[in-house]
């Protein structure tokens, strides 16, 4: 499988900060802009036989690359540092204490501390009377009981720290310890400081000790009552681009049992993976600083199987940076269709902006801007005098872009053709006919335009 | 019934209606076409304002645009569309992508002949169904222009042209206020004799029968893509504007100056009434006539008549002349002056004024008649003119108010070492002079 290089124009939404240095990076399988120290051996799978490193150190074992498994060895191509996203967590002092299986919706959540073993709890981000962002604010997270599961749907968590560790000393509670991540649609997870996930428990061999982005149903099979490592099944089945985590401080995903990750991962500091010889990471990961590999304690055992998912990295795209594109799938029998990534735009319309516009990252924001203003005018046509300020922002918008590209006076973007695409069946035609109605007879005022009028600040953006 | 009406109607103009009062401003309306959604009709006038030149787009107080979309039409013609798609005489092209072909934005295809002509049936049509949309403008530019003295620009696009005629039609005495720019227009006029621009070649227009000839080369329909691409017709419309703010330029004012007190000397007395021309309920007090063939504007509490660009009403400035003047306007430097009464005083005496004469007046005079008198060197030199008492020296004088009985106030008069005199003014409001007591 080739090297593979984004060019990861600007980042994200209004929510993260954004330089004007153009970013030539993602990892290819895994990469670190200091060094990867493996202090056990790994199978590094599809990245050919170099790794993007300026270092490789290794002890006694040797990690090996590629189809033929030789040994790895660092780019002469150091990579490049990775944009800096701002977290926007929710520092406080106040504690909500988990004792029960929960669903967490509001916008702005305190620390969150799990006292009590086999919950699960669910994060369901809203989206912000704008229809701009679904996105949710926590404060810190410790968890320290067993078998917790987190359950993120679609959207944007900023999260002031995670740390799940149940290395208590406590040999019966280490016992069968497991916690889960699982993302309904494509869920980005932002942590502010460190995130540490250790479950130093032996773990059921059934199942990871650590899952994050895994299938539910089992795909470790046993055979005469262990499980031969030929009927282990490394391929996942989940995408690892539904489940982006981008952390701040220190991130460790360690375990005496096994992990198994599908993710693509961002650290901004060291990033430390330890665990049994099943272990898999599928998907890929980048650290600012070191990437550890295997622990330096007494064990020498594998650490287990890094696996790169090109597929995820090819559907991103960097309209919001690092946004999944969701599949081109149109519900037609209602207004709104589908929208698996919960962003306020239906998904056909999504992946059509993206196809059309994969030249401009500008234009791509002012299509998205206008397709969200769509979803939320049709949905109560009838509220067209509150909602017809969406649809104006995103035209001034695209008129402040015009005015800086210096685009001819016809061009425009919301089209016949592009209408048509929103407006793809006779009852959303009828919705906007509707919003039509409401506001006919009335006079409105034009006014001055700014970059503020765009929900991405499109000067930000590289073209 | 009427009574209460008329109740409402004065209360409402006389609370909202004159605030930021200003007939020098003029705005800007587009009206644009039936089919047109409310994007469209704020992108055509996003592109015209963009397109006007600077100095012309300045001029203008404010641009707006008023939406007409017909529900019945639109409908109408999505009926048409599938039913066209059903029958496989147009595939593969969405409902938005057919309109504007079929509105000429390209020629209109065989597949398309049948919703452009049902398209063109409606514009016709359309005068039974805007009704509503007429009065909603209507209320919107009197609150909005009208009901502050701005004049009114109509830039009408296509079936647009039909609401600003019809908006025009009712109008009464705010015709004068208000010129028509005609654009793509299917009517077979423009009200108010408006200057009209039509492309030879309109796609949409030249089917219309009876609709006024095309005068500028060209073909296409849309406002955007058709009339401002092209550079002839741009221009025509460029020019229409600015002509028709020009003549909406010259127009006289809505009030009359009911009373010019020019000949008084004291400068309150120099203030005047004024009274709406078509307005029964319009009047306003205590204007300031900085030019009597000016127009009227509020600046603040303060409402002047004066040329177009005051910005205060100034009671004091360098270089005034307390004689004879009274108020300055910056901006237009525009002065209020008054009579000089110099020629009243006697020889070697200096006037100066006796101010709050009304406290005066208040104690009863017996028959209306203000009477003061100061005496200096046995001879009277003070003067009564209208409501306010001169006399000589240089000590500016006022009466204290008190609300007890009428008495004796005294005050003095000093214009140099060697003269102190008194006067006193009794209940009968006359000034009686007692030597000697200072």
């Amino acid at each position: 499988m080739k090297r593979k290089l984004i060019t990861i124009g600007l980042l994200l939404s209004s929510s993260l900060v954004a330089s004007t240095i153009p970013v030539e990076i993602f990892p290819s399988v895994i990469s670190s802009e200091k060094a990867i120290i493996f202090n056990n051996s790994a199978n590094i799978k599809d990245s050919g036989l170099s790794l993007q490193t300026p270092v490789i150190e290794t002890d006694k074992t040797r990690a090996k690359c590629g189809f033929f498994r030789r040994e790895c060895k660092a780019t002469s191509l150091a990579p490049s540092s990775l944009k800096q996203f701002t977290v926007r967590s929710n520092i406080t002092d106040e504690i909500l204490d988990i004792s029960e299986d929960t669903v967490l919706n509001s916008s702005k959540l305190p620390n969150i501390n799990i006292d009590k073993d086999n919950l699960t709890i669910t994060f369901d981000a809203q989206l912000d009377e704008k229809g701009v962002e679904r996105i949710l604010h926590i404060g810190k997270i410790t968890d320290y009981a067993k078998n917790s599961t987190y359950i993120f749907k679609a959207g944007d968590y900023h999260i002031e720290s995670i740390e799940i560790d149940n290395d208590t000393g406590n040999r019966k509670k280490r016992l069968h310890d497991s916690v889960k991540f699982i993302a309904k649609g494509n869920v980005r997870i932002f942590v502010k400081d460190k995130l540490i996930i250790n479950k130093s428990s032996i773990s059921n061999t059934t199942k990871p000790a650590i899952s994050i982005n895994c299938p539910t149903k089992q795909y470790v099979k046993k055979l005469f009552g262990f499980v031969p490592h030929w009927l282990y099944t490394p391929e996942a089945e989940a995408d690892p681009s539904q489940m982006l985590i981008i952390a701040g401080g220190k991130m460790k995903i360690t375990t005496k049992g096994e992990f198994a990750v599908n993710s693509i991962i961002y650290g901004y500091n060291t990033i430390e993976f330890n665990g049994m010889p099943l272990s898999r990471f599928n998907g890929a990961v980048h650290a600012s600083k070191e990437l550890y590999i295997g622990s330096d304690d007494r064990r020498r055992v594998p650490t287990g199987t890094f696996s790169y998912y090109e597929d995820a990295i090819d559907k991103l795209y960097t309209i919001d940076t690092l946004q999944v594109l969701p599949p081109n799938e149109d519900d037609t029998s209602t207004i709104l269709g589908t929208d698996s990534n919960r962003n306020g735009v239906r998904d056909d319309v999504e992946y059509y902006i993206v196809e059309r516009y994969k030249d401009s990252q500008m234009e791509r924001a002012i299509a998205m801007q206008t397709a969200k203003a769509v979803q939320i005018i049709i949905t109560k046509p009838e509220m067209a005098l509150e909602t017809t300020e969406l649809m104006s922002k995103s035209l001034y918008c695209f008129h402040y872009y015009k005015d800086k590209t210096n685009k001819e006076m016809t061009y425009r973007m919301f089209d016949a053709i592009y209408k048509d695409k929103l407006f793809n069946t006779k009852e959303r035609l009828l919705a906007y006919f509707k919003y039509n109605e409401v506001l006919s007879g009335h006079t409105f005022g034009i006014r001055d335009y700014s970059v503020e009028d765009c929900y991405i600040n499109i000067d930000e953006l590289e073209n | 019934m009427k009574v209460i009406y008329t109740f409402i109607l004065t209360l409402i103009f006389s609370s909202s209606l004159f605030s930021s009062y200003n007939e020098y401003k003029t705005d800007l309306y587009f009206v644009n076409g039936v089919w047109n959604d409310k994007g469209d009709a704020e992108n055509n006038l996003i592109e015209l304002t963009k397109n006007l030149p600077l100095e012309l787009k300045k001029s203008f107080n404010s641009f707006d645009f008023s939406h007409n979309w017909s529900m019945g039409v639109m409908t109408d013609l999505l009926e048409t569309f599938y039913q066209l798609k059903q029958n496989g005489q147009i595939s593969d092209i969405g409902f938005y992508y057919a309109l504007y072909v079929a509105l000429g934005t390209v020629s209109v295809t065989d597949s398309l002949y049948l919703l452009s002509g049902k398209l063109f049936g409606d514009i016709i049509a359309l005068e039974d169904t805007i009704e509503a949309n007429i009065l909603e403008m209507l209320n919107k530019y009197n609150s909005k222009s009208y009901n502050k003295g701005h004049r009114v620009l109509l830039v009408a696009h296509s079936q647009g042209n039909i609401y600003a005629n019809a908006v025009y039609e009712r109008l009464s005495w705010k015709k004068n206020y208000t010129k028509v720019v005609a654009i793509g227009s299917p009517a077979n006029n423009v009200a108010g004799n408006g200057e009209h621009i039509t492309l030879t070649s309109d796609g949409v227009i030249k089917y219309v029968v009876g609709s006024m000839n095309g005068n500028v080369a060209g073909s296409g329909h849309t406002f955007v893509d058709a009339y401002l691409a092209n550079e002839a017709s741009k221009n025509a419309i460029l020019l229409a504007v600015e002509n028709g703010k020009n003549s909406l330029k010259t127009t006289s004012s809505q009030w009359d100056i009911l009373n010019n007190n020019k000949n008084v000397i004291d400068c309150n007395e120099r203030l005047v009434d004024i009274t709406h021309k078509h307005f029964a309920y319009g009047d306003k007090h205590g204007v300031y006539p900085f030019n009597e063939n000016g127009k009227r504007y509020d600046l603040g509490s303060t409402i002047v008549m004066a040329s177009d660009g005051g910005t205060s009403k100034l009671n004091s400035w360098t270089d005034k002349d307390e004689k004879t003047e009274c108020y300055k306007l910056s901006g237009t430097d525009e002065i209020i002056e008054k009579k000089a009464i110099d020629e009243e005083c006697p020889s070697g005496g200096v006037l100066f004024q006796l101010a709050s004469w009304e406290i005066l007046r208040k104690y009863g005079s017996t028959n209306n008649t203000p009477f003061c008198r100061a005496y200096h060197s046995q001879q009277v030199c003070a003067i009564v003119v209208n409501r306010s008492c001169y006399c000589c020296g240089s000590t500016f004088i006022s009466f204290p108010y008190q609300e007890a009985k009428p008495q004796i106030y005294s005050f003095s008069i000093q214009k140099s070492e060697e003269l102190k005199e008194v006067v006193n003014i009794d209940s009968n409001e006359t000034c009686t002079k007692e030597s000697n007591i200072l």
